[in-house]
Order: C-alpha cells, then sequence, then structure tokens
C-alpha cells in the first residue's frame, strides 16, 4: 500500500519550497484560504508562445488580470484563441516546443515564473490546481479512487495515519457529494460525472487557492453538466478557492461565474463582470459571440455566426488581431495596435472605439 | 396523409444471441414516429448520451434492421428494399455525421468527396456539368467555391469541412437529410451559420430533415417538431414550442431546467443534487425515469406507461397525464 507513515524522504524537499507546505491532514485542514489582502491570482503581460517552422506562434500574447481571492473568472473564445492554453500556463505546465515568454503570475504574491520545476510541482494542488476536460482519461484505472487521492496528498508531502488520510478523502468525496465508498471503487464503476466529481475532490484535496477548470464539463450531458457546476460551485464556496472556468458555452460560464474575460487570437479582448459582457457588451467580438448563442427566450428567423475565422497565430494581421471580420473596422485598425483600455468599473475593452487618443469614426455607434 | 419516412413499433436490441439472454441492451423501445410527404419540416430527436437517439438515426438510415417493428420509406419497408428502390432510397435520404474530421479521407482533395457523390449516381453527363454542381452546391451553403476546391481536409476549418458535408448531401437532391448531431463539433460561432443552411435546405428546397441533437436550445431554435428520449423510449413528443416552452413529462422539464441559460439575472438554484442524483439501475418493467423522477409514483415502478395526448400537438408517456385520453398516432408526421 502506497500509505505509509514511516515513509518520509521527500518532506525535506517539501519545506525547500517556496511555499510552505502542511505535512499533516490537521495541518491541511486549518491551512485553508486565509484572509490574504493580495489577489488571489495576478497575471502581467504573460506572453506563451510555442516556436514552428512558420516562424513564432503567440498563443498567448500580453494577457493581464486580476483575479481576487474566492472569485470566479470564466475564459471563453473560440477554439483556438489560446484560453486553454493560458490556463496551463497558469500551471506551468506549457509543453515544448512552448514556453513562457515573458510575464508574471503572481499567486498569492509570490511570482509562479521563475520558480524551478521541482518547486513548482509543489505548488501545483497546493496551490493552484488543475480539474481537466478529460478527468474521465486523468484516473488510473487499476487504482482505487481512494489511493489516488492519497498519492498526491503523499507526494506534496503529507505524513499522517492511514485513518486520517481515509477521513479527509471521505471528507472530500461527501463535499463533492458522493458516497464514501465511493473511495474503495476503481474508476471503471463511476459514471462520467462521477469521475468529473472525483477529479474536482481531487483537485481541491489540499485547498488550493485557485482551481483551474478546464471545459470541466464538455463530455457531459446537460444534467450531469448541472450538477457537475453545482458541485464546483460548492466546493468554491466552501474551501474559499478562486476559480478560473475556461469554456466556450457562454450559458454555462453565465450561470457559473462572476466575471468574465474574452480571449480572440491570443489576446484578451475584453473583460467584465457576467452583466456588463452579457447586457451591455463592448469589444465588436464580444457582440458578435453573444449575438451567436441561441437561445429560449425566442424564436429567432435567422441563427447569425460570426463571418470569418480566426487568423493563424503566425501570420497575425498587423494592428487589431480582430479587424479582418470586424463589423465595425475602420483603417486606423488595420495600422494600429489597440491598447487595453480600462472603460472603468473594472472593465477593460481592448479596441480603439474605447480609446480617445484614437480617432474613429464609428465611435458612439452601435 | 402520407408519411415520407416512418417508423412503426420500431425495438432495436443489442448483444444476447440464443444463448445469452443476460448481456441485452435495448438501444431503441417501441418507437414510432413519422415524417409527412405533403410539407417538409424539421424535426428533433433529442436525449442524452445513451438515450438512443444515434440508433434511431441510424434505424432511420437503414444502415441497422430493427428487432421489432418496420421502418418504411415511400410505403415500402427500407430493410427489404433491392436493386434501384435501395438505390433511389440512398439517394433520396441523406446522412450529415457529427465528425466533419473523420469523413474525409486525408489522402485525397477535399473535393473528392463530392466527386465520387455525383459519380456514383451519375448526376452529371461531363466534367462541366460536374463541376458546375459541385459549384452551385457549394454557394448554396455559403461557401466560396474557389477557396474550396483543390484544397485538403487539413486545410479547411471545422466549420467549413461540416459545411462541404451539407453541400455534398445537398449534391444527391435529397428528400430527407439526416443529421446526426452537425454541430456538437464545431465552435459555437459557426454553429448558427451551419445550423441556418440547414434550414435554408429545409425552407427554400423543401428538404425535409432529422436533426439528431442533445442540445435542446439549438433544436428549439431551428426545429418545428421534436421526439425527446429518455433509455430508448420516446418520453414526449410534439411541437417543439408546447414541449420545450412547457414541458409535460418530469424528464423533460429536467432537461429544459438544466440548460445553462446566457442571462446575468438567473443562477441556478443550489440543493436540487438530490432529485438529479443517478442511480444507473438495470431493468425495470415500469417507467424507466421512475429511479430519477421527482413526481415518482407507485405504479410508475411497475407498469410502463403508454402515450398520453396532453393537447392537440403533443403527447406524454407519464402517469400524471393518465385521466388524458390515450394518443392514437403519433403526432408529429402532420
Amino acid at each position: 500500500m502506497a500509505v505509509d507513515t514511516t515513509i518520509n524522504a521527500p518532506t525535506e524537499r517539501a519545506q525547500s519550497g517556496r511555499f510552505e507546505m502542511p505535512t499533516t491532514i490537521d495541518e491541511l485542514r486549518r491551512s485553508g484560504i486565509g484572509d490574504s489582502p493580495l489577489p488571489a491570482i495576478d497575471v502581467n503581460d504573460l506572453k506563451v508562445y510555442y516556436d514552428s517552422e512558420a516562424g513564432i506562434v503567440k498563443a498567448v500574447d500580453s494577457v493581464s488580470f486580476t483575479l481576487q481571492q474566492g472569485e470566479r473568472l470564466a475564459l471563453v473564445g473560440e477554439s483556438g484563441c489560446g484560453k486553454t492554453t493560458l490556463g496551463m500556463a497558469l500551471m506551468k505546465l506549457t509543453k515544448p516546443p512552448g514556453y513562457i515568454d515573458g510575464g508574471e503570475i503572481l499567486l498569492d504574491g509570490r511570482d509562479l515564473v521563475p520558480l524551478n520545476d521541482e518547486e513548482m510541482r509543489l505548488a501545483r494542488l497546493a496551490e493552484i490546481a488543475l480539474v481537466t476536460q478529460s478527468a474521465m482519461n486523468a484516473l488510473n484505472p487499476v487504482m482505487r479512487i481512494e489511493d489516488q487521492i492519497f498519492d498526491g496528498l503523499i507526494d506534496h508531502g503529507i505524513r499522517d495515519t492511514k485513518e486520517n488520510l481515509r477521513n479527509h478523502v471521505y471528507d472530500l468525496l461527501r463535499r463533492v457529494g458522493l458516497r464514501e465508498n465511493v473511495g474503495r471503487m476503481y474508476p471503471h464503476e463511476l459514471s462520467g460525472g462521477m469521475k468529473q466529481r472525483v477529479a474536482i475532490a481531487t483537485g481541491t484535496s489540499m485547498n488550493p487557492k485557485v482551481i483551474v477548470a478546464d471545459e470541466p464539463t464538455s463530455a457531459l450531458d446537460v444534467v450531469v453538466q448541472r450538477q457537475v457546476m453545482m458541485t464546483l460551485s460548492r466546493v468554491q464556496r466552501d474551501t474559499g478557492a478562486a476559480v478560473i472556468l475556461i469554456g466556450h458555452d457562454m450559458g454555462l460560464v453565465a450561470q457559473f461565474a462572476d466575471r468574465i474575460g474574452v480571449m480572440y487570437a491570443g489576446k484578451l479582448v475584453d473583460i467584465g463582470t457576467v452583466q456588463q459582457i452579457i447586457e451591455e457588451p463592448k469589444h465588436p467580438y464580444t457582440k458578435l459571440l453573444i449575438n451567436s448563442v441561441p437561445d429560449l427566450e425566442e424564436k429567432r428567423e435567422r441563427l447569425t455566426g460570426i463571418p470569418g475565422i480566426p487568423p493563424p497565430l503566425v501570420d497575425l494581421p498587423p494592428g487589431c488581431v480582430f479587424a479582418p471580420r470586424c463589423p465595425s473596422v475602420e483603417d486606423v485598425c488595420n495600422e494600429l495596435e489597440p491598447r487595453d483600455i480600462d472603460i472603468g468599473d473594472s472593465r477593460h475593452v481592448m479596441c480603439h472605439l474605447f480609446d480617445e487618443d484614437v480617432n474613429m469614426a464609428g465611435r458612439g455607434v452601435g | 396523409m402520407a408519411n415520407l419516412l416512418e417508423l412503426q413499433n420500431v425495438t432495436k436490441v443489442f448483444g444476447g444471441g440464443l444463448f445469452n439472454r443476460s448481456n441485452v441492451t435495448v438501444a431503441v423501445d417501441d418507437v414510432t414516429f413519422a415524417i409527412s410527404a405533403d410539407r417538409p419540416t424539421i424535426t428533433a430527436v433529442a436525449g442524452e448520451s445513451g438515450s438512443g437517439k444515434t440508433t434511431l438515426a441510424r434505424l432511420l438510415l437503414g444502415v441497422i434492421k430493427p428487432t421489432f417493428g418496420s421502418v418504411t420509406y415511400d410505403g415500402q419497408d427500407v430493410s427489404k428494399m433491392s436493386g434501384s428502390d435501395r438505390r433511389n432510397f440512398r439517394r433520396e435520404v441523406q446522412p450529415i455525421f457529427q465528425d466533419p474530421f473523420e469523413v474525409y479521407n486525408p489522402f485525397y482533395k477535399a473535393d473528392h468527396l463530392l466527386h465520387v457523390a455525383i459519380e456514383k449516381f451519375g448526376l452529371a453527363g461531363s466534367r462541366e456539368e460536374r463541376i458546375h454542381l459541385i459549384r452551385e452546391a457549394l454557394e448554396t451553403v455559403g461557401l466560396r467555391p474557389d477557396e474550396m476546391l483543390g484544397r485538403y481536409p487539413h486545410q479547411l476549418s471545422g466549420g467549413q469541412r461540416q459545411r462541404m458535408m451539407v453541400a455534398r448531401a445537398l449534391l444527391l437532391k435529397p428528400r430527407v437529410i439526416l443529421a446526426d448531431e452537425p454541430v456538437s463539433m464545431v465552435d459555437a460561432s459557426l454553429r448558427a451559420t451551419i445550423l441556418e443552411s440547414i434550414r435554408t435546405l429545409n425552407r427554400d428546397l423543401g428538404i425535409s430533415v432529422v436533426y439528431v441533437t442533445h442540445d435542446l436550445t439549438t433544436a428549439y431554435q431551428i426545429c418545428d417538431d421534436i421526439l425527446v428520449m429518455y433509455k430508448g423510449s420516446v418520453v414526449e413528443q410534439g411541437s417543439v414550442e408546447r414541449v420545450i416552452r412547457d414541458p409535460k413529462h418530469p424528464y423533460t422539464r429536467l432537461l429544459v431546467e438544466s440548460i445553462p441559460q446566457m442571462r446575468a439575472d438567473s443562477g441556478w438554484e443550489e440543493g436540487v443534487d438530490e432529485v438529479l442524483s443517478i442511480d444507473e439501475s438495470g431493468e425495470t418493467t415500469g417507467c424507466k425515469f421512475a429511479d430519477r423522477c421527482p413526481q415518482v409514483m407507485d405504479r410508475c415502478h411497475t407498469e410502463h406507461p403508454t402515450a398520453f395526448q396532453i393537447d392537440d400537438d403533443r403527447v406524454a408517456s407519464c402517469y400524471l397525464y393518465d385521466e388524458l385520453p390515450t394518443a392514437n398516432a403519433a403526432p408529429v408526421a402532420r
């Protein structure tokens, strides 16, 4: 059995990390989210690039945002917009040929970017945890659920009796609405929704400050999807962790998040509260995105998508990346790159229409 | 009133066999519905995964044969068709599949698939005519032929590939298009465009469409009628307006409530976990939804409900409505 209180070799390296690590379940329980005045995560000018034969792919390009403690932010955009790349970069799980080219990821005030592999390994799960799209495949098919959760705890330097460990796992399972006996089961005995909830339980097993949930329900049916999202919601409230939900379903993120960040071609082009984004979208892309979502309110005469396709990331157009598809495009958009404009109420838009230093004829229209 | 494509008491059982009665799956259980020949309609077949909707689509296409019951096209049993009738059926009932990546052979140019369709059915006499037909079909679905022709599948986006599949179906001048989750693998922003092109086929070219989906929102937007399936049975069917706006079967209600709506003012209510909890139990002689149903009654566990006529154009199979008359015919074939 993997759990043995006499193994204590990795404890040393646990303490060498830059984050203070709990060593027993009791310490872990008390570790929770303190009342740190700092934002849970503060991303500044983050760049994630890929080297390819055709040139440098700017998958995430100068993205900045701040997430307060306990806040829920959703990142949305078409596939290929860089939202998953950004999520992976926050976990520092960017794989070659990708790399973080610059920027800061301040987690509770400490920058993750300069951490070495070992320090980062310890910070994952304990400080920032990932719940992936394919939780179905994230579980080891030949290990009992509880053993898989123990593994993460032990690897992060928790040394405690088997009874305490097991009780902790049972608490985690109950918190996600599963029965205790699920701990003794194997992954194949669980349904997709149950596996996804196990993934949430595992992700929150060390009370992380930030949970990155990358399309956690994209493989599930609507009814189960609602269940899983409400589970995540409850866990978020119980632990006080901040959540970054990566998704493309505008309805789903509207139900879950406090704020929405809209990504396009590697840039965060619009960020605001759910209400601001849905009721008064500012960026022309956000407007089109909101309009392309069918609803149950009224039957539309015509369904409208967003014309055109996103630009290839190796060959971005000069000026605004959205200009080729933008209905409000003007000459300046093809020449000058828009800045990140703070339009008040902690709302940011990357569009010349809101930049007072840029002369746009269409300002105030539409 | 003639029916173009019709399912009568169709049941499809997988697995089992002569000596093994234990491991059987009833994928489609006693389903009856029809598409009218009088008026082109769009009918949604909706349900979660495992509800049997794809099996139903395959039965309609004649790819698999029903275990019991019959599938008829223009009055002829699909599984017994032969020769020219079958060929005709194959042309007039066209599928559009879920995955716009898998249907293309990466070694051929994307339009190869259009050429093959024309050749197999001898639709064009000359090369010029063939190219003309292809261009016309591509334009109808909103693609620019010059951007599409001569390119390989990997050079096209998912949305372009899926629209090319719609164009392929269109080339054969079908009477029915059977689209099995045509937009579930493309981006939300492109979904609307593809669904709009499917709707154009229905409105302008008079093609009936069966839209198999798990997404009730898009079903509501483009369809006239809907069948809601649960574990192989149709629990509610009728006009989409009625079924989605005012669902009667507890399962349909659960589904509709679970749709995440893009609104800032309404959050999901907490604490409905209990109602939703799923217990995957085995066989039941009663209603299949009984173990999850919030309004379950004693008889639901033992008797299987028949369809009751809720209103003129909608039926639901639930004992909550047993004071209403039993439905004698499926209402979808209006």
